[in-house]
């Protein structure tokens, strides 16, 4: 006899019983035996092909329809992400620190003493969204260090509000933006659109005299602006984002 | 319908490697392919990770889409095995999502300790109430402390190979498969895990010593309700005090009645 029951000739039900309790510890030590997997183990590469194709075939009804429904949006998900990519705007994942400026004045009147400083002058562009408003005459009163590998130049750190550059932008992110007067193609610009105040955008054409500016959101239409470069205040190259990682 | 065009497309007969490459090229088709090919298997693995399952689909969708934006960069490397790469991506975030419970539990715990605030004592909390207020989480209870001891000593007294071959059977593959994959006969197969599933039993019932009396008795619960009760009594060394009002047998059988002293 395999088991060393008081009778040694164990009946059915005596056999049925260890059965039972061998599947059972299979049952239970097969749990354990697959969370200490090694997923990355070449020799289990088989074995987790065999997993991934197994749990394809054996989708409930629900889950197929829930599958089917959910790729789209996961195609959206990625195009839009990888878009953001591109962009090649740095993200830092909080917020700005600040401090109070070294100067008074307008932010035509520090920007030189800020850029020296390696500081740049901090604003909201609401407050310049308005058609009529001009930023360089708004006054700062706060300024942000520019973070390492910031390279020379003039600065300026801007608080956006809006959701048309979603997912790279949300509403109170701050952005740093480097102040120059090119359109490049793919670039993240704060341009302002006359009759309109200060936009950001990305910079989707460029045809003759024209620019087309375009958001993210899908929502938002382009707009088309003179191929003029008094009109671009600079290029976002850095963003400070507090609402989880938008890109990867 | 989307499934019916990837056999259109032809994407399923696409490797896992060609799939990332048209990626790198924003093929919608491949997106799309790359989505159907591990989603299944992330949720399975959600579900085994014991993630709630309303936020299965969260969980399951940042993984697959943060994993898809790494490998499309192309100067990064396309992972051989890529399922287990993204069930090893998977494991990893679950675990720091642990690990962060843990310590925002350790943290409120020490916020609460110290303060006026009202505690609630687990202890104290039936079974029923904490399922309850862990939400749909609890849809699978988890083992008992005991179970749970019982699978780490018989998973410590197996060789990594026959860990392999548990995996596999617990699993269900086919024995067929199993003999392929390990270059053996089918007959082979079938006896080592014939000697395997002896061998869970051996191990489980081979050494009484770490469990302490109250988890004997959960344990010998546990087999007895299984089908096993002899054997496992006298491994367990379950005292027979307990087992027998509930025999029926000749008097001489039941426990002698200890009798105070006067």
């Amino acid at each position: 006899m395999r088991y060393d029951d008081h009778d040694p000739r164990p009946n059915d039900a005596d056999r049925a019983g260890s059965e039972r309790v061998k599947d059972l510890l299979v049952r239970l030590t097969g749990e354990r035996a697959m969370d200490r997997l090694d997923a990355l183990d070449p020799a289990e590469s088989r074995f987790l092909e065999w997993y991934a194709r197994e749990a394809r075939l054996t989708l409930s009804v629900a889950e197929r329809r829930k599958l089917k429904q959910g790729a789209d949006r996961f195609v959206r998900e990625v195009r839009t992400r990888r878009a953001v990519q591109r962009l090649r705007v740095r993200e830092i994942a909080a917020e700005p620190e600040s401090a109070p400026a070294w100067e008074e004045g307008t932010l035509s009147q520090v920007l030189t003493s800020a850029a020296r400083a390696r500081y740049a002058p901090a604003l909201d562009l609401s407050v310049a969204a308005g058609a009529g408003r001009e930023l360089w005459d708004e006054p700062c009163d706060r300024w942000i260090p520019l973070p390492e590998g910031s390279p020379d130049g003039r600065y300026v750190a801007l608080r956006v509000t809006g959701d048309s550059m979603v997912p790279l932008l949300h509403d109170g992110d701050t952005i740093l933006v480097k102040l120059g007067d090119e359109f490049v193609p793919d670039a993240v610009v704060v341009a302002r659109v006359p009759d309109g105040g200060y936009v950001v955008k990305r910079v989707g054409g460029i045809a003759g005299s024209r620019v087309e500016l375009t958001s993210l959101n899908a929502d938002y239409p382009p707009i088309v602006i003179p191929r003029d470069p008094s009109l671009v205040l600079g290029t976002v190259l850095l963003r400070w984002c507090i609402h989880g990682t938008a890109a990867a | 319908m989307r499934i019916e065009r990837r056999h259109e497309t032809g994407a399923d007969a696409w490797t896992d490697q060609e799939v990332v490459q048209r990626m790198r090229r924003d093929d919608d088709v491949a997106i799309r392919e790359f989505y159907y090919r591990f989603t299944p298997v992330l949720w399975r693995e959600a579900r085994r990770g014991r993630v709630q399952p309303a936020l299965r689909d969260d969980v399951v969708n940042d993984c697959l889409a943060d994993s898809a934006l790494h490998l499309m960069q192309p100067n990064v490397p396309i992972p051989a095995n890529l399922t287990g790469y993204l069930v090893a991506t998977l494991r990893h975030r679950l675990a720091n999502e642990r690990r962060a419970m843990k310590r925002r539990e350790a943290a409120g715990e020490a916020a609460t300790t110290h303060g006026h605030a009202e505690r609630v004592v687990r202890e104290v909390c039936s079974e029923a109430s904490i399922r309850a207020s862990a939400g749909p989480a609890a849809e699978t209870p988890p083992l008992s402390p005991v179970l749970e001891r019982l699978s780490r000593v018989v998973d410590a007294g197996i060789s990594a190979e026959e860990r392999q071959l548990l995996r596999w059977v617990s699993a269900s593959i086919p024995q067929r498969l199993i003999a392929e994959w390990l270059g053996i006969t089918h007959n082979a197969v079938r006896v080592r895990v014939l000697r395997l599933r002896d061998r869970l039993m051996d191990v489980a019932l081979r050494d009484a010593s770490p469990w302490k009396p109250g988890e004997r008795d959960a344990l010998y619960e546990f087999f007895r309700r299984s089908g096993l009760s002899e054997r496992a009594r006298r491994a367990l060394d379950v005292g027979r005090a307990r087992r027998s009002p509930h025999r029926r047998g000749p008097p001489s059988s039941r426990p002698p009645v200890e009798k105070e002293d006067q």
